[in-house]
């Protein structure tokens, strides 16, 4: 398999163009960030001005996790929240990559564009990659801007012992490790999704299942079940890659020549 | 340890499927016989469990005890029997269907493929868990219990336990089990390769056969298992099939009934016929392809040289657009051959795909880009040299220069079809396939295009045109293939007149003799004399040739002649005869 940069380039840049001519693309990467970043923020400097916040939410939690007992009591809450609120930042490479996916191929599918492609030299590891590449680059880089704005910002209004929870290693981790490859599964799904249906919008929300694994653990981090540690960071990591291969394997089945000219409709 | 457990334990899960896909990838690009292997092997590994459940109930419910069942060689016969047959049926129908539903082309490279995923998959799993096994045994004899290393709870239990029963056994047995397995891959390759021949002829009875054959075959380990021979004894029987396995497949490999796939051809040489000793720049063997059983095309053989417009007609539904896509290399055919430029199908894609270039049925633009920016991205897919001048030219050529910036959305239909024709030329094919290039086109649009298409001709390119528009194909080309799924004629539109309709001349006049019709029946070079509305109709061997004679003879008799002309017949008359002639409607 000999891989030509050159035309994977061509493939990225051209999905790029696409993408800053789309609105509806642009609106979606620019917003979803954008409201998690002011919820967190929000919710951080909102929190930080109450002088003795009269919240119980502190003794509703099941348990709190070991690694902040001992801390102040608002500052507990702060960094229960912020835990929370972290999750939401895993939630941008699994929705962004998606929409970039979907849109890309199922546009290909109604201009009919993807015939005149397959008719050039690229080869359909070049094709998948390019296009791969494309969906989740910008939206890794949104996530790791908005991840460390959000921590720059919230560093002038959290006491110091939160904001060491909020960039503690295991999440800088998830960011560098578990963002990428969650981005990878969301537009794997994103394409074997497209493959069958014909509306975007269908894809999207289908595809929008995919965030339920990532709400799924920020409920057992409300219950006091998980804290995120460099260990179980790196499991995930691997668990995600070992889906992701079997996706993989559905999706390049799926990017076959003959199945796009046959069996795309 | 439990990170270590973990990755150990991912490991042997992945494994199997990464070093399935190098060998895919080595062997043959594409997944899917790999996955057709994995589907049969899930198949008949989930089989297994019910009927061996079912199987166990009906024992239970019959009252006879373990030790009664377990002296019955009859009953462990039957047992065996009745778990391979079932087991095999469910995983031969699945690789059936595969076949049919996958296939349908299903050359034998395609089936010895599934008969290794399938044996791949199996032998892999078990390196797999060779692996892991090695690693709990290397860790526990470094630990010096299996407490450390296994999960807590009764999963752990049981793995420790099977963990015990391994180091219990020499350490050179599960190699030499792996070894029996490995003749798992030869025995798949031979069932597929059965159950192949079984798709191809149309036919149930290979897979029946198969069946049996693998009832026979688990039917035996299992006997031989239950009847506690010695394990060798399975291994031998295994090894013994597995390369009775092998000659079958290898015998079959020559055998007639799987000569029509897609094996390379080589170039043919320059035609005979053509004066001019062009080469030979499409040459289409026997092409076929079909869809789930459903014939598109079927056994095409043409040949189309340099410098030449190839017209190709056909009704809806015809097959065109399959027959390009399969000479673009986009699909790959069922049956037959082709030789794009000196390039095999199926073996040169990627050349191929270098050397021609293609209009589409839809232009396929991306509408939110610039003129340019469209050929642009095309022009750095095909590796064109200099991109700007490229562009430059064809968008000049066609017109569209002045508005290179505007999005092609913007565009009018014609306008497109130009755009999509200049990104087909980009990267200067030699040969050019056009679908449709003047449909929907307004008449001086198509005009532009005829003009430009008779351009490319001059510069010596090949140019492959499907079109519906038989006026156009009249005016273009310079021979025309009309199918109907198969190639129903294919010849000059001059010769293909002359073969319906015969060469003949209308000669019109004031007055004809009575004798003078008979006086020119008797001419050597006339083959037919028939009276029309205001003259004659006479077909001629050679009208260049023999109207001087023939005009000498009507004079001669007395006739007055007023005008002779060579009766014509559209393109589209031809078209319709033969397409009646070829049994129906077109």
């Amino acid at each position: 398999m000999k891989i030509c940069t050159a035309r994977v380039k061509a493939l990225i840049d051209r999905e790029m163009n696409d993408i800053w001519k789309n609105r509806m693309i642009l609106s979606t990467m620019i917003f979803v960030p954008l409201i998690f970043m002011l919820t967190t923020v929000g919710t951080m400097i909102a929190m930080s001005r109450d002088p003795d916040p009269k919240l119980n939410e502190i003794s509703q939690k099941p348990s709190v996790p070991k690694q902040l007992r001992g801390l102040p009591r608002k500052s507990v809450l702060m960094a229960s929240i912020a835990e929370q609120y972290l999750y939401y930042f895993l939630m941008i490479p699994c929705m962004l990559p998606l929409v970039i996916a979907t849109t890309s191929i199922i546009g290909e599918k109604e201009q009919k564009s993807l015939e005149p492609l397959l008719a050039t030299p690229v080869s359909t590891e070049e094709l998948f990659l390019g296009k791969s590449l494309a969906a989740i680059l910008m939206p890794i880089l949104i996530t790791w801007c908005s991840y460390g704005l959000t921590s720059v910002i919230i560093s002038f209004f959290v006491p110091h012992e939160v904001l060491l929870i909020f960039i503690r290693p295991a999440w800088i981790l998830a960011m560098l490790l578990l963002c990428p490859l969650i981005g990878w599964l969301s537009v794997l799904t994103g394409m074997i999704i497209s493959s069958r249906v014909n509306d975007y919008r269908v894809a999207q929300q289908i595809g929008g299942l995919i965030v339920l694994p990532i709400v799924g653990l920020s409920i057992f981090d409300l219950l006091g079940k998980l804290y995120f540690s460099v260990t179980q960071v790196i499991m995930m990591s691997l668990t995600i890659l070992a889906v992701s291969i079997i996706v993989l394997l559905i999706a390049v089945e799926l990017f076959d020549r003959e199945t796009i000219l046959t069996r795309w409709k | 340890m439990e990170l270590i457990y973990y990755l150990v334990s991912l490991l042997a899960i992945i494994l199997p499927f990464l070093l399935g896909w190098v060998l895919v990838k080595k062997l043959r690009s594409t997944w899917r016989p790999f996955i057709a292997g994995i589907a049969t092997f899930i198949v008949s590994q989930i089989a297994h469990i019910p009927l061996l459940l079912l199987f166990t109930l009906a024992l239970s419910k019959s009252g006879l005890s373990a030790e009664a069942i377990q002296g019955s060689p009859v009953l462990i016969a039957l047992y065996a029997l009745i778990i391979g047959l079932l087991a095999g049926l469910c995983e031969e129908l699945t690789r059936y269907f595969v076949f049919r539903r996958w296939y349908g082309r299903g050359t034998w490279s395609d089936s010895v493929m599934l008969g290794a995923g399938h044996g791949g998959v199996e032998c892999i799993i078990l390196v797999g868990f060779l692996v892991l096994f090695s690693l709990m045994r290397m860790l526990a004899i470094r630990d010096g219990d299996m407490s450390g290393i296994v999960i807590p709870g009764t999963e752990g239990a049981v793995l420790q336990e099977q963990a015990a029963l391994f180091f219990n056994i020499p350490w050179w047995k599960p190699f030499i089990a792996l070894l029996e397995r490995a003749f798992a891959i030869p025995i798949h390759i031979g069932m597929s390769v059965l159950v192949m021949s079984g798709v191809r002829g149309k036919s149930l009875h290979p897979v029946v056969a198969a069946i049996a054959l693998h009832a026979a075959v688990d039917g035996m380990a299992v006997l031989l298992l239950l009847l506690k021979a010695p394990i060798c004894a399975v291994e031998i029987f295994a090894a013994i099939y597995g390369i009775l396995s092998i000659l079958y497949v290898l015998s079959q490999r020559g055998k007639a009934a799987w000569k029509d796939e897609c094996l390379p051809a080589a170039p043919s040489p320059p035609d005979s016929a053509d004066p001019d000793n062009r080469e030979t720049m499409i040459e289409a063997c026997g092409l076929s392809k079909s869809f789930n059983g459903n014939t598109a095309v079927e056994n095409i053989s043409f040949s189309v040289r340099k410098g030449e417009i190839f017209g190709f007609l056909g009704p809806n539904g015809a097959g065109k657009t399959t027959t390009v896509r399969m000479l673009c290399a986009l699909m790959a055919p069922s049956a037959g051959c082709a030789v794009i430029s000196g390039h095999t199908l199926g073996r040169d894609n990627n050349e191929i795909r270098r050397t021609i270039g293609i209009l589409t049925e839809t232009p396929g633009l991306y509408p939110r880009l610039s003129a340019y920016l469209n050929l642009e991205f095309y022009a750095r897919l095909q590796e064109v040299k200099n991109i700007d001048a490229q562009i430059r030219k064809y968008l000049s050529l066609l017109g569209l220069w002045e508005r290179r910036d505007e999005p092609a959305g913007s565009y009018s239909k014609g306008m497109r079809q130009k755009l999509a024709i200049a990104r087909a030329l980009l990267h200067e094919p030699s040969i050019v396939f056009l679908d449709e290039p003047t449909s929907a086109l307004d008449p001086e649009s198509a005009l532009v295009v005829r003009d430009f298409i008779k351009s490319l001709k001059e510069e010596g390119r090949t140019i492959f045109l499907c079109t519906h528009n038989l006026d156009e194909a009249d005016r273009l080309c310079d021979r025309i293939a009309i199918i109907k799924r198969h190639l129903v004629s294919l010849d000059t539109p001059e010769s293909l007149r002359s073969r319906l309709y015969g060469r003949k001349v209308q000669i019109r006049g004031t007055s004809f003799p009575e004798n003078c019709r008979e006086t020119i029946s008797a001419l050597p070079f006339v083959k037919c004399v028939e009276s029309g509305d205001s003259g004659l109709v006479v077909e001629l061997e050679d009208p260049e040739r023999n109207n001087a004679q023939l005009i000498r003879k009507l004079v001669e008799c007395g006739s007055e002649i007023q005008y002779v002309e060579k009766m014509t017949h559209s393109l589209e008359e031809v078209y319709f005869s033969l397409m009646e002639n070829d049994g129906g409607q077109p």
